[in-house]
């Protein structure tokens, strides 16, 4: 299934957690900050991407 | 475990302990001066935001079961167990500490320069507020003192809106680190147009709100608007706890991070030092370690007896130069460039630190690196 995935620019704190896992899906900002590259994928990608987070600053929501 | 239990600090490895403490059902009482704050942002986004990256606000304290003092320890008795703190609000409060877990971090303190008490700062909350209210209008002069990692970041975040110079006593930026990491900061900090002034000694300063001058016997008087000091950091530990040294950045403790001959003690984040398995006993002053030592106190205090065992790993944003290293630097006594990562080998031959220069994707070929370089498996040490 498709979903979106979104960061909180807040919460995250550049640890590049995310990007190790996925770089084709998330990149760092100038500030360290995450932002999501595309704008749909698959649950899974999206899962494994939110766990990686040590903070949880990512949400999956359905399309 | 009975009773609640009492974390000091409420940076990221105390709000970490706690949060892991509350969610798990345990009773927990957060004692740190306002809001808990994340720390990495004050030297990159927060400094353009102004916002303070809370970790919780007063709700959410209150939903996860976190009681929050508003204070400082200013005296603690660790026989007695007990605890007196000094309330933001005013006045002091007796705090009955069972289980106690020590998570104060570092102290940011302005060097002792005549005249520098009046500098601007922004590792805390306070720092951060004065500090961005000083920037609003976009070209001030500004100085940064002090080429470690946070001064080196504030610079460059500094540096797209304001006319920004790098001062440090030593001849190049981010000395303490590898020369390729100064190397490319020096370039980095150029492509933004900030000016280093290494080699610097500043004898004094005159700060005040319309603006500033430090006199160095160096480099003549340094006229500006604002001062940032970002140059060191000191012990946040009490007298009580540090015993013969009171310089001791960290509190020793064991595999569970249990302090030494301390049954009811705890300590983690920048403030404790381990027994990691391959480099020895080692403290970290890195965000990844806060977090992790911090949730791993709160399992220990709950029961579990895994020992912590993680690898050193920080990372840095300075302007477009995204650094991050992984393992201990120190035991490396050569380093090459093996298939696009830094890799610092130690005496037998195997990886003891990677680093990264813009090359995010490669965290995980990183820690593996040096996991494969490890003699013995945390399984296998501790079993
Ligand atoms: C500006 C800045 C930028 C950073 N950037 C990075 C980065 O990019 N990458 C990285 O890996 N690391 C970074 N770090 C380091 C990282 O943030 C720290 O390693 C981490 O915050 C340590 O967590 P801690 O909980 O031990 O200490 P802290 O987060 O410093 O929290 C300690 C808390 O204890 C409170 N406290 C102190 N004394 C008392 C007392 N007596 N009573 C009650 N409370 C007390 C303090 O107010 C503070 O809130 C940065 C640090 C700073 C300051």
């Amino acid at each position: 299934m498709l979903v979106r995935l979104t960061v909180d620019p807040d919460a995250c704190i550049g640890s590049a957690e995310c990007v190790a896992v996925d770089p084709a899906a998330v990149e760092l900002d100038e500030s360290g900050t995450a932002f999501v590259l595309v704008s749909e994928l698959e649950e899974e990608r999206a899962k494994e991407i939110s766990d990686a987070c040590p903070i949880g600053a990512f949400s999956i929501s359905p399309l | 475990m009975s009773g609640s239990v009492v974390v000091v600090g409420n940076g990221v490895s105390g709000f970490a302990c706690a949060a892991r403490l509350a969610d798990q059902g345990a009773a927990v009482t957060m004692i740190g001066p306002g809001l808990p704050h994340d720390r990495p942002p004050l030297s990159k986004r927060s400094l353009r935001t102004g916002r303070l990256p809370l970790l919780a606000d007063a709700e959410q304290l209150e939903a996860k079961g976190i009681e929050h003092v508003d204070g400082v320890v200013t005296a603690c008795d660790l026989a007695r167990r007990r605890l007196v703190v000094s309330l933001t609000a005013g006045g002091t409060l007796d705090v009955e500490a069972p289980s106690l877990v020590w998570a104060t971090g570092l102290r940011y303190p302005r060097p002792p320069i005549p005249g520098f008490e009046r500098a601007e700062e922004n590792a805390t909350a306070v720092g951060l507020a004065s500090l961005t209210q000083r920037l609003t209008v976009p070209g001030r002069r500004v100085v940064v003192v002090g080429a470690g990692l946070i001064g080196t970041e504030t610079a460059a975040t500094l540096a797209h809106e304001h006319d920004v110079t790098l001062v440090d006593m030593v001849d190049r930026p981010l000395a303490r680190l590898l020369p390729r990491v100064s190397e490319a900061a020096r370039t980095t900090l150029d492509s933004l147009h900030v000016r280093f002034l290494g080699s610097c000694s500043i004898d004094s300063a005159s700060i005040d709100v319309h603006g500033a001058v430090l006199h160095t016997s160096t480099h003549g008087d340094i006229d500006c608007d604002v001062v940032v000091s970002a140059a060191g950091f000191r012990s946040s530990l009490p007298p009580e706890l540090t015993g013969v040294d009171p310089r001791a950045l960290t509190l020793p403790a064991d595999e569970q991070l249990r302090v030494i001959g301390q049954d009811h003690l705890w300590a983690c984040g920048d403030c404790v030092s381990f027994p990691h398995p391959r480099w020895g006993r080692i403290g970290i002053p890195h965000w990844d370690h806060a977090l992790w030592s911090g949730r791993h106190v709160a399992d220990a205090i709950l029961g579990s007896s895994t020992p912590y065992v993680r690898e050193p790993y920080f990372f840095s944003d300075i302007g477009s130069l995204r650094v991050q290293q992984v393992g201990f630097a120190d035991a490396a006594v050569e380093w090459s460039d093996e298939d696009g990562l830094g890799v610092g080998r130690d005496e037998g031959g195997s990886a003891a630190c990677v680093l990264l220069l813009n090359a995010p994707s490669r965290l995980r070929d990183a820690r593996a690196l040096v996991a494969a370089g490890s003699p013995r498996s945390p399984a296998t040490t501790h079993a």
